[in-house]
């Protein structure tokens, strides 16, 4: 009547019965609890309810990043980063550490500039450490309209005049510091608001006032020069004032000191650079740590530091494309290139048609083998129908990009016959099963077994095959077009019209010397075309190849 | 050797080696599986982008002590296990106050025996998806902390009873008998739903038989 009472019987467990549903069971175990399931009804309902209560679980919501997900975990990174790429123990303020280029550097850095006056170094030298032995000194003294300035006076630590900001912006000294995150736009102006302090403003006020003079003076020159400079400049050294004020707040007090204390900018810049290049030999990996010391004369040590440096700028370049690139952009005109050309995005939706047997709008079948062949696996068929979904939807042209690129160069297409259709099946001539069964070693494994992975695909089965005659005496005819004038229309007309007529003397003999062959003339085609940066319809990526991988390439320079 | 021929593991060699191209490509790969599993794990979106990002971040900064010995995924859960665990125990010991009065339906229920009054009356009708999902997810809160990670590796990462033990540092054995105590209450919790989604029980016609024409 009534279904088994779910209560008190169903609390002892099975372990025995719930390994063998999740397959974890050897043989003679497994023939155990068959056995049992054969022979009793109530083992077999509980079985049936493990399953199925199990089964209920699909109706949890499968919670999914949101889109901004990458972006505010690598953004999260920066302090990490910073840190960690600095061997000095870092301000104990490091949680409030903002991750973008804000204005709440003041409260940060204020140390700094305390320490620089209790250092006594430079044109702190005269202050002493006076605000701090005795009560701040009347800041009624002090005139209001310095106020902006004084705000951000801790970021000024360190700086003359804004001759020398520019030089060590055009120097690209501070460069690699600048994050990539902090060139979105909006994050200043949404941030330039938030309060300091009070007591924060009064020690910051008792500061300038301690500072002789002549140093306050060429304060308030520098922070009028730099607030009236046009925004686009403005903000261009602002990210270098920023970078370089919070490198300045992490150094060691002794590395510091020998910054703050040069008399005049050109020594301070010089000094930077000292230290800055002693820092970047110190960051070194171990390894070429070692190569460097291994390394005998002056010259060759000068060059093999350029050379480094250039892969390492190299890299950088590539970071910052990257990252670039990973910002979702909604607006139509943003879309990358080829998906902001109509006719190309849709050789790109036919290649993944044709190319990968993947229709797009289909839902991707749960069990894994759906009836059209599709020549990805399911991991890579649901990645490039996320990306494909993330890109239109969301923005992700570079995911998606990048994706295209590796599925293409994992699975390469050959063009297809101009004539018939494709080799994919073994009954298909000038195959017969026949043939096939001469082929393949008897090794008890059926056929359609046997070539479960590509057939009724193309080029894979005929690949298959091909390789198999290759290794047997069997010589059979070409099994796909491998001469001008057996291809489909649209690739003889790029022949003709594009690849031929670019062709030298010897490319266009060594290409011949592979008519009749296949797959290597076909495959010859592609290579050639490549490296004429054409792309053979159907059979390559559309557009120019060098773009793609320009653009959608993801590994480092540094091999 | 295996390690080069998981590509997670060449992806987290460039990682070790400072390239931060290559940690952002990890986020990208794996961020939904981690959101998935910490949402499968708390039940709350935020909280679960909260954790898969503090993973994430714990990737980065003990990058430079990874060591390729097993698959890329067991490391990355492995961190993800210890944090979830945490994270579970922590709300536990937060929340297991309020719970007892909030969720109790009757004067004198402690937590686990809230769904009595549903099973003594189970619904009759269809039940809505959500419906069926809240119950399913409470269901799920009420295993204990290791028998939820082990189901939710189980169910959703497909994860085989070795590769479970590897992740929570347990012996296989001890897997076998976590998920076996787990499924044992998730049968008992669920067992009255399980023709609620709209499937008939393979019994009604049996039962129906005097009605039917």
């Amino acid at each position: 009547m009534t279904p088994t009472p779910p209560t008190d019987d169903a609390l002892p467990d099975d372990p025995e019965l719930i390994a063998y549903l999740d397959g974890e069971l050897d043989a003679d175990d497994s023939r155990t609890v068959e056995t049992e399931l054969a022979l009793d009804e109530a083992v077999r309902t509980k079985a049936e309810e493990y399953k199925k209560t199990y089964d209920l679980l699909d109706y949890l919501p499968k919670p999914e990043p949101s889109s901004t997900f990458t972006t505010r975990t690598l953004t999260r990174l920066q302090p990490v980063l910073s840190t960690s790429s600095v061997s000095v123990p870092v301000v104990s303020t490091s949680g409030t550490m903002p991750a973008r280029r804000v204005r709440v550097w003041p409260e940060l850095l204020f140390w700094a500039v305390a320490l620089a006056a209790i250092g006594g170094a430079g044109f702190f030298g005269h202050s002493l450490a006076e605000p701090y032995l005795n009560p701040p000194p009347e800041t009624e003294k002090f005139d209001q309209a310095d106020l902006p300035l004084i705000h951000d006076l801790p970021l000024y630590a360190g700086v003359d005049d804004l001759e020398y900001l520019v030089k060590l912006r055009e120097g690209g000294v501070f460069e690699a510091d600048a994050t990539p995150t902090a060139a979105v736009p909006g994050t200043i102006a949404a941030a330039g608001e938030e309060k300091v302090s009070l007591a924060t403003q009064q020690k910051s006020i008792a500061q300038f006032l301690s500072f002789p003079p002549a140093r306050q003076q060429q304060l308030r020159t520098l922070h009028r020069t730099l607030n009236e400079l046009p925004t686009k400049e403005k903000s261009s050294i602002e990210s270098t004032l920023e970078a370089y004020a919070v490198w300045l707040d992490r150094l060691p007090d002794a590395t510091r000191t020998e910054i703050l204390s040069a008399t005049n900018a050109g020594e301070r810049f010089e000094a930077v650079l000292r230290v800055r290049e002693r820092q970047w030999r110190e960051s070194l990996p171990a390894t070429q740590q070692k190569a460097l010391k291994s390394v005998a004369t002056v010259e060759e040590r000068t060059q093999f530091l350029r050379e480094l440096r250039q892969r390492e700028q190299a890299f950088r370049r590539e970071w910052e494309l990257t990252h670039h690139h990973w910002q979702p952009n909604k607006s139509e005109d943003q879309k990358a290139w080829p998906f902001n050309t109509p006719a190309l995005a849709k050789s790109v939706d036919e290649y993944i048609r044709k190319g990968f047997g993947v229709d797009l709008a289909q839902p991707i079948d749960k069990k894994g083998d759906s009836a059209a062949p599709c020549r990805l696996s399911k991991d890579e068929l649901i990645e490039l129908k996320y990306r494909h979904e993330a890109a239109y939807k969301e923005g992700y042209w570079f995911s998606y990009g990048a994706c295209l690129l590796q599925l293409a160069e994992q699975h390469p297409m050959l063009p297809e016959p101009g004539k018939g259709k494709p080799l994919t099946q073994i009954d298909q001539p000038p195959l017969s099963l026949m043939t096939v069964r001469r082929l393949v070693k008897n090794d008890g494994i059926s056929l359609p077994n046997r070539f479960k992975a590509s057939l009724g695909r193309w080029p894979d089965f005929a690949l298959e095959i091909a390789k198999l005659d290759s290794n047997s005496k069997e010589k059979l005819p070409p099994l796909g077009p491998c001469r001008p004038g057996e291809f489909q229309d649209d690739v003889e007309l790029f022949l003709k019209e594009q690849l031929f007529p670019k062709l030298g003397k010897g490319e266009r003999e060594k290409l011949d010397g592979q008519l009749g062959k296949w797959p290597d003339y076909p495959r010859a085609l592609i290579d050639l075309a490549k490296a004429k940066n054409l792309s053979v319809p159907g059979a390559m990526l559309p557009g120019e190849p060098k773009r793609w991988n320009d653009q959608f390439r993801m590994t480092s320079p540094k091999k | 050797m295996m390690a080069l021929r998981d590509p997670d593991i060449r992806l987290m060699l460039r990682v070790r080696a400072d390239d931060q191209t290559a940690f952002a490509e990890l986020v990208e790969r794996y961020q939904h599986r981690l959101v998935g599993i910490m949402g499968h794990l708390v039940g709350h979106s935020t909280e679960a982008e909260d954790l898969a990002q503090e993973v994430f971040l714990r990737v980065y900064r003990t990058r430079h002590k990874y060591t390729p010995k097993a698959k890329f995924s067991t490391w990355l859960f492995t961190i993800a296990n210890n944090l979830a665990l945490n994270a579970l125990r922590d709300k536990r010991r937060r929340t297991v106050l309020p719970l007892e009065v909030q969720d109790s339906n009757f004067q004198g229920f402690r937590p686990g025996e809230t769904r009595a009054p549903d099973k003594s009356a189970p619904p009759t009708q269809h039940l809505q998806q959500e419906e069926l999902a809240a119950v399913v997810r409470r269901a799920l809160d009420d295993l204990n902390e290791r028998q939820r990670v082990a189901v939710v590796l189980n169910k959703f990462e497909d994860m085989n009873y070795a590769e479970i033990a590897d992740v929570m540092g347990l012996t296989t054995k001890g897997v076998k008998s976590l998920l076996s105590r787990a499924r044992a209450k998730l049968r008992d919790a669920l067992q009255p739903y399980i023709y609620m989604d709209g499937a008939a029980p393979p019994d009604a016609e049996d039962q129906e038989q005097g009605e039917m024409p």
